[in-house]
């Protein structure tokens, strides 16, 4: 994505520069800041520098006042030497990372607020992309946009995330980083040095049992009973992915005549079985409403229950990017910096602020003043802070500070004159 | 270590304390000597085989102790009711996923295990075939970290004998298949080896049928192995073990012959077609039908 014009680039660079004044009060230091490799963007340059070495805290801030990044990365791996040639690095161990990206999930808005913009007409259209624009034949350039819903499902899956990493997988929340991603997701660092030493087979064994991948239900205590032929399955009190598998079985059951669910049901069941839970469902709540009660109702065969329940295994797992958790040498956001395609911060989020974090609201960093006024070629409607802003088309507006760097970073918007 | 590495067991002979501690080292020593992964590979799994056999009769308090003094694992003895199941062990999932990924079929990975607080439940077996592949792997460590070592004088012709033979053995192992022919198969092992084919999963008797079949007819231990990683459920370090089981190796001399055909049909494996009437075992129905096709009757 790039800026319209060399002057709103410039731009960007001026609020990002006035920000990273006091980058040691402001930036996450990362733990054994010598042995971690770090990458960066500038802007105006779409090539990153990488296999870095910055052997303290002044030096990474030198780094925000200097080159004034774009985008700056590290590695969530240690290594003896970070500044070598990946080869010869000497890989000591690597924080468990975790990536939740809206652009990972099954959102249906997706496909109505990401699209394609002309910056030289301000044409703009739904995806596919077309190879030029269809009114004046200059290039294209894909928008993903930020959307109240898609963050809302993210945030949904990183709470996910965390109750398998707490519950299932013990891990102490004294281990856990999260942050916001700056743009469409969240991150989650767990840094112990017990697990940083897990090889890619590892980690890929803790990813699949997050996302639920290669689950049998039969080894989750669903099953038909040997001569009675009975179904036999877990309570929703009991650990692991039994007692989410009987929690997600029932929240299906209350979901069954919702008409919102009924793409969804349609899609993931045969119309056969659909139909044979639909018919009973008022039954069937009202027998699940204290425990489970598998195998209820004649007419629903043992495999309707069984693909019932696969249905509620992929409802409860977290849905993270495998590749980013699996992957040993990865380098992400530098925690607390500013994301160059939104200009919102890679805020770290305490426990206690999950709930109530508003990622239109919270990693909001530039002020509302000097109000600046720009041309939007395009955006859907969007909100920083408490007010909405768009949708614009082709117009002149006064924003204030804060919601121009969005724009112009987003590749929406310029300040160029005589547009 | 001898028969270790030409039969793939170990003798269980009860000695003297002295000489069961002292001999290991010297084992470690003489298998580093013939400098051979395969021939280090075989006596680990025989000795981590013997190691499992042997642990798995102690009482789980004892298996508690040797996974913490042995291995170093925080293997705890602990009995957990989850519904109608009864598990003995619990281990930490970061010590179990660093052993458990080895495995592929479906019941070690970690999404089918039942998990809590960061503990994986497990029962004795699976707990005892966790500390076998640590011994696995601390006796390949063992032989890696030896480095590079001679064997004195007088043992360097015996030694060389020993690794002649298992050169001999995987030359004679890894010759083509001439003669082997897929139309000849009987419909009985036609029928398993379409269902291996299409990554069904097989029973434990219809993988023993197809494997003692497929070596008896000249299929080395490799080309079984091959076929078997189609399955959903492939496990190569366990179908490697009963491929060489069958094949005659791991404590057994003789290899094993194919189930006869009431032994298959007693197992529900037999089609029970017109042309089998008169025969009794598939292997004696796969030669005859070879020798019609060299004769161009078939």
């Amino acid at each position: 994505m790039s800026f319209i014009s060399e002057g709103d680039l410039q731009f960007a660079r001026g609020a990002f520069r006035s920000y990273y004044e006091r980058p040691r009060e402001r930036v996450e230091i990362p733990r054994k800041i010598e042995s971690r490799e770090f990458g960066y963007f500038v802007f105006g340059e779409n090539i990153m520098v990488r296999h870095l070495s910055l052997r303290d805290a002044d030096s990474l801030a030198n780094l925000f006042t200097e080159r004034v990044p774009r985008h700056v990365y590290y590695s969530s791996a240690f290594f003896h030497l970070p500044s070598a040639p990946m080869e010869r690095k000497g890989w000591i161990g690597a924080e468990l990372v975790f990536d939740i990206d809206a652009d990972h999930l099954p959102v249906r808005c997706k496909a109505e607020h990401d699209f394609w913009l002309c910056k030289n007409c301000g044409e703009h259209g739904p995806k596919p992309m077309p190879k030029g624009c269809p009114k004046c034949q200059s290039r294209v350039e894909e928008i993903e946009w930020l959307c109240e819903h898609c963050l809302r499902e993210a945030r949904n899956e990183l709470l996910k995330l965390l109750d398998f990493l707490e519950l299932s997988l013990g891990i102490e929340s004294k281990d856990i980083t999260l942050n916001f991603s700056g743009h469409r997701g969240y991150h989650v660092h767990v840094d112990n040095d017990h697990l940083n030493s897990l090889d890619q087979y590892a980690r890929k064994e803790v990813v699949d049992y997050v996302a639920g991948n290669g689950l049998d239900v039969s080894y989750h205590g669903l099953y038909l009973s040997r001569g009675s032929s009975s179904l036999i399955g877990p309570d929703y009190s009991e650990p692991s992915w039994r007692g989410r598998i009987a929690r997600g079985v029932y929240d299906l059951l209350g979901q069954l005549s919702d008409p919102s669910y009924e793409g969804y049901f349609s899609e993931n069941l045969t119309p056969k079985t659909y139909r044979r839970f639909l018919k009973r469902q008022e039954v069937l709540v009202k027998l699940w409403s204290s425990r489970p009660v598998w195998g209820a109702a004649s007419a629903i065969k043992a495999d309707d229950w069984i693909k019932l329940a696969q249905l509620a295994v992929r409802r409860q797992a977290a849905n993270i990017d495998s590749v980013v958790t699996t992957d040993v040498h990865r380098l992400i956001r530098v925690i607390n910096t500013l994301h160059g395609k939104t200009g919102l911060l890679s805020l770290k989020i305490g426990y206690d602020e999950l709930e109530t974090f508003d990622p239109f609201r919270d990693p909001v960093v530039f002020p509302d003043q000097p109000s600046v006024k720009m041309k939007v070629l395009f955006c859907p409607e969007f909100r920083v802070k408490e007010k909405s802003y768009g949708p614009y088309h082709n117009q002149v507006v006064e924003v204030p500070l804060s919601t121009a760097v969005f724009m112009v970073c987003k590749g929406v918007g310029t300040l160029s004159s005589g547009r | 270590m001898e028969l270790a590495i030409r039969y793939g067991f170990v003798n269980d002979r009860s000695r003297e304390t002295e000489v069961e501690i002292l001999s290991f080292p010297l084992a470690v020593f003489l298998v580093t000597c013939m400098s051979d992964p395969a021939i280090s590979k075989r006596y680990a799994m025989a000795e981590s085989e013997r190691c499992s056999e042997l642990l798995i009769d102690e009482p789980n308090q004892v298996i508690e102790r040797i996974a913490d003094d042995g291995f170093g694992l925080e293997l705890k003895a602990l009995q957990h009711v989850l519904g109608t199941q009864t598990y003995d062990f619990c281990l930490d999932f970061s010590d179990y996923v660093r052993l458990a990924s080895h495995f592929s079929s479906p019941s070690w990975r970690l999404v089918n295990k039942n998990l809590r607080l960061g503990q994986v439940h497990l029962f004795k077996s699976e707990a005892v075939g966790i500390l076998k592949l640590h011994a696995e792997e601390n006796i390949l460590r063992a032989i890696n970290e030896t480095g590079d070592v001679s064997p004195p004088q007088f043992l360097k012709q015996h030694l060389a004998g020993i690794k002649s033979i298992i050169t001999v053995k995987e030359k004679e192992e890894e010759r083509t298949t001439i003669g082997f022919s897929l139309e000849a198969l009987p419909p009985c092992i036609r029928s398993i080896y379409n269902r291996l084919v299409e990554g069904e999963s097989l029973s434990h008797f219809a993988r023993f049928t197809l494997t003692s079949f497929f070596l008896n007819v000249g299929l080395t231990r490799r080309e079984v192995l091959h076929l078997f990683s189609r399955l959903p459920d492939f496990d190569e370090h366990l179908s490697q073990y009963q491929i060489e089981h069958i094949a005659g190796g791991r404590g057994r001399v003789k290899k094993y012959t194919s189930p006869s055909c009431r032994t298959l049909q007693t197992h529900g494996l037999c089609p029970r077609t017109e042309q089998c009437l008169s025969v009794r075992s598939p292997l004696k129905r796969y030669y005859g039908q070879v020798r019609l096709t060299e004769r161009g009757e078939a």
